[in-house]
């Protein structure tokens, strides 16, 4: 396997060298042929780097622990789904992974666009091979997963605990596909820049990529967060840790960026903007890429130090400076079509909203990156927490709120006055009505502002369905429930990016509920000890230990009771798995009542069974795992494929001719 | 293989008993300990707070909060001894002075400088040669100087209809 494994990795990079010139060499002196036969090569590496994931994949099905990476992450004794996903435990792996999402994506967008995008082609696919060509020296030269060793043991060492966990199953290929995704429309970017065909092509072309990028990095970072709630034992699901950080970056400039390529398919603006977003995109999925793997900033999920830094960091720069250097020779290109004509407006909106997510962006990396900062001008590295970011970042999350609520209903161009008063008025007064009844009820002024804008926004949202679903009855006939089918089954992309905008506000509500409102308690407990927290009493059980195939458990039993009247029994874990017995893992005891999800963590026991517990009461964090289904529904109505035209379009001949040229 | 047993059955009896030395110098915190704690950093580990993290030193710490708080002192002064044994970089909430006045200030500078350059780009536009603006006018018909509600309901439709002859364009390329 492993010389299969090694062989087609530099097959495919000598294919994708040949890919790379030969797309030049043809666009440049004209030869259809040699574009063509770039295109072939396209497919021919896309299979032969999914050839090289299956040797691998192989390689740990069958334990063959002469290879180093599988002997090093997997064992005989793991359960086969942990033996698996062992493939992106390491940084060879996901390497691997990387390369085989973006250069199967990249076969199936050249496929696709290579018609109706012949002038954009030629160099997509030279700048997608650019960009394989780095993964597969990588792959090849650098940190090949299929390293062989000298003496091969008899048993691996098997995988690094943490990552023994469902969520970790998902988590990463979700997260590293997102990653990947963005090559492609970085690709068509940068093949814009190169032709200067900087119309409406382009965006129309990686539109959709750019959205699935997006929804895969979404539900990536939301499974890390599920995973880090159940694992880590803090009592959260988000951190604010550098690795956190730099995998939301490239999310925060793509949401800003399908937001506000909106405008300029409407309105021919903000074309600079849009480009200089996608750009920075990639380059920040390469920078998260290349921090979690180099182990540049200290973080609870750095799995791996190495010697990839300096390549990685080397790649960034040429693609830094190459980007920017062909923004700079176009900008006379990307100038608006059209002026702004009041910032009352929806472009308005969507500018302010771009500056929000930017200066969010903008906030995080600076957090992120401060302790190198402050480690070149004083010697120490000072680490920023979550205090910082929830300063910095709540009031501008709290401002993303409000703004969901006002700009869905402001008219393209410009909005008078009276009509936008008129529409916000009653999601306006159900905001201010929560935010008094929060008030009331929950004696916090900043929790409950933020509750109210949330239920403002949501208001919006309801408002423009109802509105839709009332449009289309009165001129259709249809009932309720056909008019609001039809309404999201025809108009998916507004009505879908509804569906989104209400999940983020359950999710909102969510991190209000567990943000403002987490109790916490630290408990020393004899077996039948009960203790109160809030409405809730714990009575621990007594200590279990069991053995499983891999590792050596500790379970805490607890049982949990709401106001007296018992609601079931939780066990919180420590796992001390062979090889590992140094880094024993977690696994939290998590019961949702209600609204509250009771939290129990496993600090230290002894064998007289006493033990020490410490449990968190954390209000609507459930919400937030609801607000991810939510997300995904919304994210499917955006994809799902177009009905047939109704009706067929009238057109003048000239326009005919015009499209059949293009 | 059965040096490899023994040694896995040394290594666990090793294990199961670090945690029964380690509980005797642990102790019971009180809420405001926990919180204390929360906003440390523990200085041997990546990323985790004092309270968090199961490191010794991360244990000693704890104690050591509990017991400057039982001995009377308030939260700033159990802060303060920490940032002289471990230097400010011990605090989670980085403080507003001196050299991490950068850290809260960029940000505020780069929204400030992002309003900056939308205004110049709002201003910008703000002078449109008439052509320019009659075309952009007759290209867009979605225009609402209406107080009328109905109005608004007509853009909507006329949205969708926008939506679908987009839609045309496209499955007809």
């Amino acid at each position: 396997m492993a010389e299969l494994g090694s062989g087609v990795l530099i097959v495919a990079l000598l294919l994708s060298i040949y890919g790379f010139a030969v797309a030049l060499i043809g666009v440049r002196r004209n030869i259809p042929e040699l574009v063509d036969s770039s295109i072939r090569a396209t497919w021919g590496v896309a299979v032969l780097v999914v050839i090289a994931s299956g040797a691998l994949l192989y390689a740990f099905i069958t334990h063959d622990f002469s290879l180093d990476y599988v002997a090093g992450r997997s064992s005989t004794d793991m359960p086969m789904g942990y033996v698996l996903s062992a493939f992106w435990g390491g940084q060879e792996g996901s390497l691997l992974y990387w390369a085989m999402v973006s250069t199967v994506l990249s076969a199936i967008a050249i496929t696709m666009h290579r018609k109706r995008d012949r002038s954009l082609i030629p160099y997509v696919v030279a700048t997608s091979f650019a960009i394989n060509i780095f993964f597969l020296v990588m792959l090849t030269m650098v940190t090949s997963p299929f390293t062989v060793r000298a003496n091969v043991p008899d048993e691996g060492m098997g995988l690094n605990p943490l990552l023994r966990d469902p969520g970790m199953m998902i988590h990463p290929p979700l997260l590293l596909g997102g990653f990947a995704a963005f090559a492609i429309p970085f690709s068509f970017a940068i093949a814009a820049l190169i032709t200067g065909r900087l119309g409406d092509d382009w965006i129309r072309a990686i539109r959709h990529w750019a959205l699935i990028a997006w929804g895969v990095l979404g539900l990536g970072l939301l499974i890390g967060a599920w995973w880090a709630y159940h694992v880590l034992g803090w009592g959260g699901y988000w951190g604010w840790d550098p690795v956190e950080n730099v995998a939301l970056l490239p999310w925060l400039t793509a949401t800003a960026f399908i937001h506000s390529v909106i405008v300029q398919e409407r309105r021919g603006m903000l074309k600079i903007w849009n480009m200089s977003l996608i750009v920075a995109s990639f380059l920040l999925a390469v920078f998260a890429t290349f921090v979690v793997r180099s182990g540049l900033l200290s973080s609870v999920h750095s799995f791996a130090t190495s010697e990839v830094g300096p390549w990685f960091l080397g790649f960034l720069s040429i693609l830094m400076v190459g980007s920017v250097g062909l923004l700079i020779y176009r900008l006379p290109g990307l100038q608006s079509e059209r002026q702004l004509e009041s910032v009352v407006s929806r472009e308005g909106g969507f500018l302010f909203n771009n500056l929000l997510f930017t200066a969010m962006a903008f906030a995080t990396f600076w957090g992120t990156v401060f302790p190198i900062v402050s480690e070149l001008f004083r010697d120490t590295k000072l680490m920023v927490g979550p205090p910082f970011y929830d300063q910095v970042n709540g009031p501008i999350l709290l401002a993303l709120i409000i703004l969901m609520g006002i700009g869905p209903l402001l008219a393209w161009r410009r909005s008078s006055p009276t009509l936008l008063y008129r529409n916000l008025l009653w999601p306006g007064v159900a905001g201010v009505l929560a935010t008094v009844a929060s008030i009331i009820m929950l004696e916090h002024i900043l929790a409950s502002v933020a509750i109210g804008a949330t239920i403002f926004a949501v208001g919006t949202i309801i408002l423009e369905y109802f509105r839709g679903v009332r449009a289309r009855r009165r001129s259709t006939g249809e009932m309720y429930p056909v008019a609001l089918g039809m309404l999201v089954r025809k108009n998916s992309r507004r009505y879908g990016g509804y569906i989104v905008h209400l999940s983020v506000a359950i999710m909102a509500l969510g991190v209000i509920g567990s943000h403002f409102f987490q109790t916490e308690r630290q408990f020393v407990m004899e077996p039948g000890d009960t203790a109160e927290i809030g409405n809730y009493q714990v009575t621990f059980q007594g200590i279990e230990n069991r053995e499983t195939a891999d590792a050596s458990v500790i379970a805490a039993p607890v049982a949990v009771a709401r106001n007296g009247e018992y609601r079931g029994t939780v066990e919180a874990y420590r796992f001390f798995y062979r090889n590992f017995e140094d880094q024993p893992t977690a696994e939290m005891g998590v019961m949702t009542i209600g609204i509250d999800d009771v939290y129990v963590v496993l600090d230290r026991w002894e064998d007289s069974g006493t033990v020490g517990l410490r449990v968190f009461i954390n209000p609507m964090v459930s919400w937030i795992w609801i607000g991810g289904g939510v997300f995904v529904v919304g994210m499917l109505t955006l994809f799902w494929p177009d009905p047939k035209p109704s009706r067929a379009r009238a057109r003048g001949p000239a326009r005919e001719a015009v499209l059949r040229e293009a | 293989m059965k040096r490899k047993l023994i040694m896995g059955i040394l290594l666990g009896m090793v294990v199961t008993l670090i945690p029964l030395s380690a509980l005797a110098d642990d102790v019971q915190m009180s809420p405001k300990a926990l919180e204390i704690s929360n906003n440390l950093n523990c200085p041997v580990c990546e990323g985790q707070s004092v309270r968090d993290s199961n490191a010794q030193l991360a244990r000693d710490m704890r104690r050591i909060v509990q017991e400057r708080l039982d001995e009377g002192y308030t939260e700033d002064e159990v802060y303060d001894y920490f940032v002289d044994r471990y230097g400010v970089g011990i605090l989670r909430n980085p403080p507003r002075s001196g050299f991490f006045l950068t850290l809260w200030w960029a940000p505020v500078v780069g929204i400030a400088i992002g309003a900056l350059v939308l205004g110049t780009f709002l201003t910008q536009r703000k002078k449109p040669s008439t052509s320019q603006k009659a075309s952009s006018e007759s290209s867009t018909p979605d225009d609402d100087q209406s107080d009328d509600l109905s109005e608004y309901e007509a853009r909507i439709l006329q949205d969708l209809d926008d939506n679908d002859s987009y839609r045309n364009e496209r499955s007809d390329r």
